[in-house]
Formats: structure tokens, sequence, C-alpha cells
């Protein structure tokens, strides 16, 4: 069966995609950034961010939408970071100690995430995200009261001068890109934090991996169709909760690299925009809500931050004022996000009319939007 | 009493031994992975027991070596408990020392001496608790003391 090339189709598929490309291809030139600067940025923001992107994919596969309960996991890395930090212990080690740190309590929040969303099947997004601001009012309690109150904190340079809560801003020196430097590599003009790659390539390898297992199997049926799932005798609800915890122990993982790039933390705000900025890069690189690839990871990641780059400098060369162009990348990130929602619906809508046009002996089902 | 199913057993078992396996690689990242400040210190003792070295270069492990002149007191930040200290006086004729020292595993900060270690003086290490810090310590306690009833979120009457 030949298959001809529907301009519309195509469009609709990519609609995203192709607005930030377009964007892109118009700021990148007005911005006059050099080609090796934008280059050399977006290897940094690769490392930085892509772990984060990748924690999202599970839960897409399980059929629960973009988990933007993910910032639970990186609270949960935060904290680590902060024991790390009071412990004083330096270097890669001090990353993998709070990622020691970090993990029973993604793994505990994850669960009861994936408890709340089991309690809201069709409305895990908007939970997620609700969650996530029910959890970050317990984490200001945890950090802002219980640390060095309750929980034991040794270093004064790191509590509040009242003697308890960690201050605003956590300077992360005793960790500051310690697994970008544990092996980077110059490359021409160009400084590739290989570790951090080896760390991401690592995790594609677990994805691949995973999907093949009979959890992955089972996950990806259930994202296909829960009522047959469990008819086929697979738990939907502990798969469901599974691929919820993986995806906050991920987020805990990936908000520590992503801090460790950073090299310092705001410690009540850090992880507030992980989920949507994740989530953004996600949907630029071509994913939608029900469906997500590795390459959408590496295509949104790069896609998005090639537009946080430049578009700033493109603004002040445009109107004078850097700040038009922050406004501008962030209302088109939100528009990614809102864009993929209403792609989705769409779809949904007209597979659903397809279908039911099919079963009245009109156009055949199966050929309806995927 | 019930007997324990096999299999319930052997999963516990699993379980306890990636419990114990989890908590000593915490352990094991914690005791290598411990920062420590190793302030280096060349001064000379008050009495006139021993001298400053004039000049020396001091390196601590692979790290970068540093100069010394009577009166300098320098940092080097080291991660783990064991290292190795190689003064070498830059007076001619005058021998380099190698020492091998243990850092204790609870203290952020130590003074090393090179003019007591040069002098064979003990103890040419020791504990080093910054000012600000036991400033710090001390102003706690006497708030403590001040509002003995005071409880997370009550200040007490």
């Amino acid at each position: 069966m030949s298959k001809t090339f529907d301009p519309r189709k195509f469009l609709a598929d990519n609609l995203v995609v192709v607005i930030f490309l377009v964007v892109t291809a118009f700021a990148v030139p007005v911005s006059g950034l050099s080609a090796q600067f934008i280059i050399q940025e977006l290897f940094t923001r690769i490392g930085r961010n892509a772990f984060l992107v990748f924690s999202l994919l599970l839960p897409i596969m399980a059929g629960m939408g973009i988990n933007f309960g993910m910032v639970l996991g990186a609270m949960a890395g935060e904290i680590g970071l902060i024991i790390a930090v009071d412990w004083g212990i330096l270097g890669v080690n001090g990353l993998a100690f709070a990622s020691l740190v970090g993990m029973p309590i993604a793994v505990f929040l994850g669960w009861i995430a994936g408890e709340v969303l089991n309690r809201a099947k069709g409305r895990e997004m908007v939970t997620g995200y609700i969650l996530g601001f029910f959890m970050d009012g317990v984490y200001q309690l945890v950090v802002l009261y219980m640390m060095g109150y309750i929980i034991p904190i040794r270093s004064p340079a790191i509590t509040l001068s009242r003697g308890y809560g960690i201050r605003n801003t956590l300077g992360l020196d005793s960790v500051r890109q310690s697994l970008d430097n544990l092996l980077a590599v110059r490359i021409g003009p160009y400084v590739l934090p290989l570790a951090t790659y080896m760390v991401i390539g690592l995790l594609c390898v677990f994805i691949i991996w995973f999907r093949r297992t009979k959890l992955g199997q089972d996950m990806r049926a259930i994202g296909q169709d829960q009522g047959v799932s469990h008819s086929a005798g697979i738990s939907v609800e502990r798969t469901r909760i599974i691929a919820i915890m993986i995806s906050t122990v991920l987020a805990m993982i990936g908000q520590i690299i992503f801090l460790q790039n950073m090299g310092n933390m705001a410690t009540y705000n850090a992880h507030k925009q992980t989920g949507f900025f994740a989530a953004a890069a996600l949907l630029v690189g071509g994913a939608s809500v029900s469906k997500a690839t590795i390459p959408n990871v590496f295509i949104g990641v790069v896609l998005l931050h090639l537009m946080y780059i430049v578009m700033p400098r493109a603004g002040a060369q445009l109107f004078g004022e850097a700040q038009i162009g922050e406004f501008f990348r962030d209302a088109l990130s939100y528009a990614a996000i809102a864009m993929a929602l209403v792609i989705y619906a769409w779809r949904k809508r007209a597979n659903a009319e397809r279908a039911r046009a099919g079963l009245r002996g009109g156009e055949a089902a199966a050929g309806g939007v995927k | 009493m019930s007997k324990l199913d096999p299999k319930a057993a052997r999963r516990w078992a699993i379980r306890a031994v990636l419990a114990a396996v989890y908590l000593a690689l915490a352990v094991i990242l914690f005791v290598t992975g411990k920062g420590h400040t190793i302030l280096v210190d060349n001064k000379a003792d008050p009495a006139g027991a021993y001298p400053a070295l004039k000049a020396a270069v001091v390196s601590i492990g692979r790290q970068k070596p540093m100069e010394f002149y009577p009166g300098d007191r320098d940092k080097f930040v080291v991660k783990g408990q064991r290292h190795r200290i190689r003064v070498k006086p830059l007076a001619p004729g005058a021998q380099e020392r190698e020492v091998e020292f243990r850092l204790p595993l609870g203290q952020d900060m130590t003074l090393l001496s090179i003019s007591k270690l040069m002098a064979g003086a003990e103890p040419w290490i020791e504990v080093f608790v910054a000012p600000t810090v036991q400033q710090m310590a001390a102003e706690r306690a006497a708030d403590d003391l001040a509002n003995p009833l005071e409880t997370f979120g009550n200040t007490g009457p």
C-alpha cells in the first residue's frame, strides 16, 4: 500500500515543532550570536536538562499523560543535595550521596503520587500539577522549619540566621559541575561533558531495555487500553504506580544533575518550574500527551533551549530590551504545552468521529488520526 | 508459631541484603567523599620553641603546591581521610619531608603547622574551629538558656 504525503496531516502532527523551528530560524540571525557560542550552550544544556525530560517518558507510556508531579522527585533531589552539602561531601561522591538520600524520599513521594493519580484517572495531568503545589507546601515546612530544628543541620553556613531553616540560595560549590567536569572532553572549540552524556546514554539504554520487559509491555498495554489490559490480567493500578515511582526517582536524579551544573540552588523555587520546562521540551520535540520517544527528548531539548539562548538577545536587538525576548520565550513555552494539549484533544475527537463514521458504514475507521 | 514461607523468607533476605548494601554504599560515599579543610600554617612558636620556615613549598596529595613564607597561613580542601603532605624547604641543603596523616572523620577543619612538623614538635596537626562558629554556638546556647520552653511551631509562654 503506497502512502501519499499529506501536508495537512504532517502539519497537524508536527505543528508545535514547525512553529518552534520557524520562530527560532527567525531569531537566530537576529540575535547576532555566533554559531560557536550557540552550539557550546546547546551541548551544556543537553547535559543539564535531558535527564529531567526523560523522566516524563514512562508515565506517558503508561497512558498517564505528562507527569507534572515530577516536581516531587525534584524536591527529593534538593533535599538530598542539602544533606550532602551540609555533611560536606565533595564532588561526584556528593552527587551520589544526594541521590542515595533522595531515593527513598522520591520512592515514597512517587508512591503517594501514584495512589492519588489512580484515584483521579483521566485527570492525571491536572491532578499531578496540583499535587506538586501541595507537596511544595510540605517541602517548605520541612526545609524552612524542620531543618535545623528537628532534622539536624550542622553547617551554620547553610542555615538562616535564626538558627533553623535553609537559606534562600544554597551554594553548591562542593559539588558544582563535578559530574560535568569528571570527563570533560575538548573537541575543537567545544567542551563536552562526557560523563553527563554517559549517564544520559545509560538512561536511554535502560528505557529501551525497560520497554521490552514484561513490566514495560504492561505499561504500553495500559497506555493503549486500560480496560483491555485489566481483562488480560495486568494489574493496572500497580503498574501505573510503578510508572510514577520510576518517573519520580528519575526526576530526583535529573534535578541533581541539573543543579550540579547550575552550581547553586534556589532552595524554595528551584523545583517549581521543573515540570513545566521538561514538559515543554518534550512537546516541542514532537511528543504528544499519549506518545513520546527518546528522539523527541533530544529534539525538544535542542529546539527549546535554542530558543531560550537566542530569544533574549533577539529581543534586545529588535526592541532594545532583552526582557521582551524573555517574555516571548516564556509565552512560547506555555503556548507549546497548551497547543499540544489542544491538538491531543482534537485528535481524540477526530478519531472518535471517524470511528463512529466507520460504524455507520461511512469512511473506514482505520484512517483515523493517530 | 507459623512457619515462614520459604519464598517469602528468601524475598525478605534479599531485601535485607539490598538495604544493607544501600547503607554500606552511603557510608562509603560519606567516608571517601567527606571534604576537609586543612589550614597549613607557617608560624613560629611565640615561646621560641621552634622557628617558622623561611620559605617552603607545600603540597598535599596531587593538589597544586603552594609556597609558604614566615607567618603565612593558607588552605587545602581535600576529600577523604588519608593524605600525604610534602614540605620542601627552599633553603639550600634543607631536607624535604613527606608524611602521611589521617584526618578525623567528623572534623571539617584542621590546622597543620609545617613549622612544628619540620621541628618534630607535637602535635603538628590539630582540630580547628573557626571563631565565627564558636561565637554562633555560644549565642545559640545562650538563646536556648533564655528560651528553654521554645518548641517547634510554638514560641512558648
